[in-house]
């Protein structure tokens, strides 16, 4: 069983308790504005050049160097090799990897549980494996192979998930699964659809599910200016933990422009470019305000 | 001053009697100096008969106690102001220096226990400097420009009798013509007494071409030697208990029931106490006669220092300012530069003034922070260990709040040394290892933390000793182990295996210096596989290291030689039993340190030549050596390949296999030449200083990716910006070397501050993984400014950095500048 990833992120401290060991996926279902893994949308492997090459130059160079005429890189990076040659891998013998950056690479559960299992023993009481994206359950059958395996091995599994997935896949994920990383970005649905591509009901929904199913959840917002900064949305936070009151805890994400560094080709005007980080004393407001309203925020 | 001579010899005097041999000598000073005090002049005459008499006691012809010798020494010591102290008249110092070295002339083959402690009553009063004001304890101190001294503390280094022409040009500004021809006289003979000329006088000839210079830091080459009886780890524990008169006494009777030769040894020990306790009067006496009266606090703190000073001339200490005193004062009168296992010889003192309501932790505090200054004044900057915690000690309780205090006292000091050490070990205090997190999260450096109960197993099968002796094992210097004073393991040789490395791929060539280096290659095409290469660079490592093996022990064939090293001797484990000097028979376990740098550049070289030259075939050896001595100048991309190839510190089992493999071989090959040269052990130590900087200097380009000249990887830790998977891939692989096999390695593991603060629980967690799975040793440290700067400069030297944002991904050195400089401004500090 394989899964396309795009980072094994080792000695994590911000996706779960402890000391994690933190898979992405790649591929997502949900197209946020402020996404700060651009990388992490396509389900598709990428190739982004080094050296300023557009989709275009890329290809030929792709083809020059392979001598493949069925190599391809679309307007959203995507690769697809030629015939019978489906993976990068397949599709380059010689290691040219100093232009261009491979992004997604197709991962066996077992050599992720290599990395765990070695990492394990640093885990401690709390730590353990997150699986993060992109969006965990899009890849549901690798995603619970891996819980499962995880899970064999007495070791701690957190799921960082969109919400936006589908009841079967995580119900399915209840009995692997220890602690839920839920996100909900905004409360209001038409306003979700024009920053996420999709409204959000089924989240609402997921998360119903997921507390009525006695799991454990801790439910994280990013904090982005302009959109959600606001004293209301604050306090629609506090509304929404008190209404959920078996909630575990609340997390504030706040927004940082790194996205920037990363692969800006991969973005598309999506209005944030000259967006600010979220202040770090800002943030300490927003957590005093939030402990005011009796929400159990763990910044 | 010639009596020091006749008090410490008699035999030297019954021989100079009737010959000409010592009368000359003596005559010889006084026909420089013919201005003589006539006090002098009567005591010279009054010892002359006492002596006289005691060797007719010696020899049986006269029925007189030994204490007539006591009684000389005594009566020197109540007339002690003739030892003078505190000078800074130039032509005093001279007339000093001149007779040191006069009498070094006359009494070194004569009698070498006679000539050392001789010349420790004419240094010492060169040694010592005034008290200071806002100082609680005295003993600041300086070399004097010659004399004896275990560790000269320069990098040229030395031991035992040195000259250091340095510090007499300097002296010889603004003097007299005749001082400015003595001075020359003097270095003139000195220059003949060089310890680092004689030791090397002892090499056979295959010996001198391995190491064919001494200049490690100017120079290049393979291997170096380094001259220093560096490392001693004396007992304080007995100096706290019996005191300088109970370890007088000791001396005194064990040299009544010696053999002869061992008779001589044990006198001059006692000589070599009657100095130190001395120096206790002296500065009492000095600081009755203060010029200007103290007031105030500094007035309690003279009067409290008086009665120490006067305390511990002969007594042993009662309480803690007493003990610190004592202890400090033995250190710097015998030049040893680490303070061994504080907490188990002073923690009692403190516990007892604390019951007894004579100290409160704040005044026992300062008291540390006082010792600190004066031990950071020494600059031993490679020594100058405290080591606190750990099994093995008999008064844990006592122990670990002095250990608490030891540690607030770095906390508010700050200063370059002492370099705290702590031993940890499973159920010890909790408190202890919370207290070292406290400290290091502050930004300071130390304490550095040593893992028992992975460290008192590995010593053991290391040294090959009972577990008893393993447990008091004490990292010196820059982190080498040897057993607390029962032990010596002075590093004496340097090794680069990056250069070992480099002159084996050019078949015995160092390109630098254009000639034949270290054992030659004669095959014309060779290394046509990975094996050949490896089986050569394995040669050239180990004909190094038999060769700095042999220097060792010649090393201390030469310091045995030349002195008994009276106050280690007096403080080592076994000398007093023995009667035998330390590097004579005296010590239990003779061993000896070599130290390796360059390890994880030579291995990652060798990994990404197996895998690019041998595996992936896409470079030729050829190819290598071209775009390596071109500095990768021209070959942007195959240096990248190579950068890209496996490196150490990634958890990566090429990589770290090829580490653990090198290591082992490095390790076991130096542990083998102890039984071969004749000494109880020899072992590799893997350490942390800036060698490693002064030595990449001299290394071309290596196949890891690293520029000519830049600097080696430090201690065990993975080379710089190599280590890209975050921390516990890094810690799995410095996990993966072996520990039992070698005399220490350090970890210098940097971490973010928010580790610390922010992350302080899971900071925990991840030491216990590393600590529980077999970790050794860490120096834990904050990234700090200055680290930040470097790293907008050079942000690929940076890459272990991490981003630490939520659900993010992205290696630091992947992103853009911009942001990196941004995350660096704003994240990491």
């Amino acid at each position: 069983m394989k899964g396309l990833v795009f980072d094994v992120q080792r000695g994590a401290l911000t996706n779960g308790p402890g000391i994690r060991t933190t898979v992405f996926l790649k591929g997502c279902p949900l197209n946020c504005a402020w996404c700060h893994n651009p990388e992490s949308k396509s389900f598709r492997v990428q190739i982004i050049s080094k050296i300023g090459e557009g989709p275009e130059q890329l290809t030929q160079r792709l083809r020059r160097i392979t001598k493949e005429k069925g190599v391809r890189v679309n307007q959203n990076y995507e690769f697809s090799g030629p015939e019978g040659k489906e993976t990068v891998q397949e599709a380059f013998t010689v290691c040219e990897e100093e232009q261009f950056t491979v992004l997604g690479k197709w991962v066996g559960v077992e050599e992720i549980m290599t990395v765990v299992e070695r990492d394990q023993k640093f885990y401690g009481k709390e730590g353990g494996l997150t699986i993060s994206g992109g969006e965990p359950l899009a890849q549901p059958q690798f995603t619970l192979a891996l819980l499962k395996e995880a899970k064999n091995k007495g070791i701690h599994t957190c799921v960082d998930t969109s919400g936006y997935c589908s009841k079967r896949h995580l119900k399915a994920s209840l009995p692997v699964t220890d602690l839920y990383l839920f996100d909900m970005k905004l409360f209001n649905a038409s306003e979700h659809k024009k920053y996420t591509g999709k409204d959000n009901h089924r989240i609402l929904k997921n998360l119903q599910f997921l507390l009525s199913q006695g799991a454990l959840v801790r439910v994280r917002f990013p904090m982005v200016p302009g959109i959600n900064d606001t004293d209301d949305f604050l306090e629609s936070i506090g509304d929404f933990y008190h209404r959920h009151p078996s909630v575990s805890a609340i997390e504030l994400m706040p927004y940082e422009n790194y996205w920037l560094g990363k692969y800006p080709q991969l973005v598309q005007n999506n209005g944030f470019q000259d967006t600010k980080s979220l202040h770090t004393e800002k943030l300490g407001t927003m957590v005093e305000k939030l402990k005011k309203l009796k929400v159990p925020v763990i910044n | 001053m010639n009596w020091a001579e006749l008090v410490v010899n008699p035999t030297a005097f019954m021989i100079g009697l009737p010959g000409n041999g010592h009368l000359d000598g003596a005559r010889c000073l006084y026909w420089k100096y013919p201005v003589i005090d006539l006090f002098l002049t009567l005591i010279i005459f009054f010892i002359h008969v006492i002596l006289y008499l005691s060797n007719l006691v010696r020899y049986g012809f006269l029925n007189i106690d030994a204490i007539v010798m006591n009684s000389v020494i005594s009566s020197l010591a109540t007339n002690s102001d003739q030892m003078d102290f505190f000078q800074d008249d130039p032509t005093e110092i001279i007339r000093a220096l001149c007779n040191i070295t006069e009498l070094h002339k006359e009494l070194l083959e004569k009698d070498k226990n006679a000539c050392e402690a001789a010349i420790h009553w004419l240094q010492t009063p060169l040694m010592f400097m005034p008290w200071q004001e806002g100082d609680l304890f005295v003993g600041r101190a300086k070399l004097p420009p010659l004399g004896f001294t275990p560790q000269v503390y320069s990098k040229k280094g030395g031991f035992g009798y040195y000259c250091d022409t340095e510090q007499l040009d300097e002296l010889s500004k603004g003097v007299s013509q005749k001082d400015k021809h003595r001075i020359e006289n003097i270095k003139h003979y000195w220059e003949h007494h060089d310890s680092n000329d004689l030791t090397r006088a002892k090499y056979p000839d295959w010996l001198s071409e391995l190491l064919p210079s001494d200049d490690w830091i100017g120079q290049s080459g393979i291997a170096f030697p380094l001259y220093r009886m560096s490392g001693a780890q004396l007992d304080f524990k007995k100096l706290m208990i019996k005191g300088i008169g109970g370890l007088q006494k000791e001396v005194k009777e064990a040299g009544s029931v010696a053999r002869d030769d061992s008779k001589l040894l044990f006198e001059a020990m006692y000589s070599a106490l009657e100095v130190l306790s001395i120096v206790c009067l002296q500065y009492a006496d000095y600081l009755k006669r203060l010029p200007v009266s103290p007031k105030g606090a500094a007035a309690g703190t003279v009067a409290l220092l008086i009665g120490t000073l006067e305390h511990i001339a002969s007594k042993p200490p009662d309480n803690l300012h007493q003990a610190c005193q004592l202890s400090y004062l033995y250190t710097v009168i015998s030049g040893a530069q680490n303070y061994g296992r504080m907490d188990l010889y002073l923690g009692d003192f403190y516990m007892n003034d604390l019951a007894n309501g004579t100290l409160n932790e704040e005044t026992a505090i300062g008291y540390l922070q006082s010792l600190w200054r004066l031990m950071d004044a020494r600059k031993t900057v490679y020594d100058g260990r405290v080591i606190v915690g750990g099994r093995g000690r008999t008064n844990e309780a006592a122990a670990d709040s002095f250990a608490l205090i030891a540690m607030e006292a770095s906390k508010r000091e700050r200063s370059v040394l002492p370099q705290l050490t702590l031993r940890l070990y499973k159920g010890m205090n909790p408190i202890l290892r919370e207290k070292a997190m406290d400290v290091l999260a502050t930004g300071y450096v130390y304490p550095m933390l040593y893992n028992d109960d992975v460290n008192i197993p590995s010593v053991q099968k290391a040294f090959q000793v009972p577990m008893e002796d393993a447990k008091d094992y004490v990292p010196f210097g820059c982190g080498e182990y040897i057993l607390n004073h029962k032990s010596f393991g002075t590093p004496s040789g340097v090794i680069n295996l990056a250069k070992a490395l480099e002159v084996t791929l050019y078949k015995g060539i160092d390109l630098i210096t254009g000639k034949g280096a270290g054992v030659r290659t004669i095959a014309k095409k060779p290394f046509r596989t990975f094996e050949s290469l490896l089986a050569a660079y394995k040669k050239q490592v180990e004909r190094h290291v038999e060769a700095l093996a042999l220097q060792e022990k010649l090393e201390y064939e030469y310091a045995a030689e030349m002195a008994p090293f009276l106050y280690y001797s007096i403080l080592y484990d076994d000398c007093i039993e023995r009667g035998k000097p330390i590097f004579e028979g005296g010590v239990r376990y003779l061993g000896g340190t070599l130290e390796a740098y360059g390890n994880v550049n030579a291995a990652d070289s060798l990994t990404a030549i197996k895998q690019l030259v041998y595996e992936e075939e896409k470079l030729t050896i050829a190819e290598l050596l071209q775009l390596l001595q071109a500095d990768f100048d021209g070959y942007e991309l195959q240096r990248k390949w190579l950068l890209n190839a496996p490196k150490y510190g990634n958890d990566d089992d090429r990589a770290d296999a090829m580490m653990t493999k090198l290591h082992e071989h490095l390790c076991l090959t130096t542990q083998k030449q102890a039984s071969l040269v004749g000494l109880d052990n020899y072992l590799i130590v893997v350490i942390n200083n800036d060698a490693n900087t002064d030595l990449g200097k001299h290394t071309l380009a290596t196949a890891d990716g690293r520029k000519a000249y830049e600097s080696l990887n430090n201690g065990n830790a993975a080379y710089h910006g190599a280590d890209k998977n975050g921390i516990t891939a890094l810690l799995n692989s410095l996990l993966k070397p072996r520990t039992d096999i070698h005399a220490g390695a350090v970890q210098n593991i940097k971490f973010s501050k928010d580790w610390f603060v922010r992350y302080r629980k899971k900071l925990n967690v991840l030491l216990n993984g590393y600590f529980d799975n077999g970790g050794a040793q860490a120096m834990l440290t904050v990234v700090d400014r200055n680290d930040l700067e470097q790293a907008m400069i050079t942000p690929e030297k940076y890459t272990n950095l991490v981003v630490r944002v939520g659900g993010f991904s992205a290696r630091f050195v992947e992103l853009r500048k911009e942001t990196q400089l941004e995350i660096l401004a704003r994240t990491l500090y």
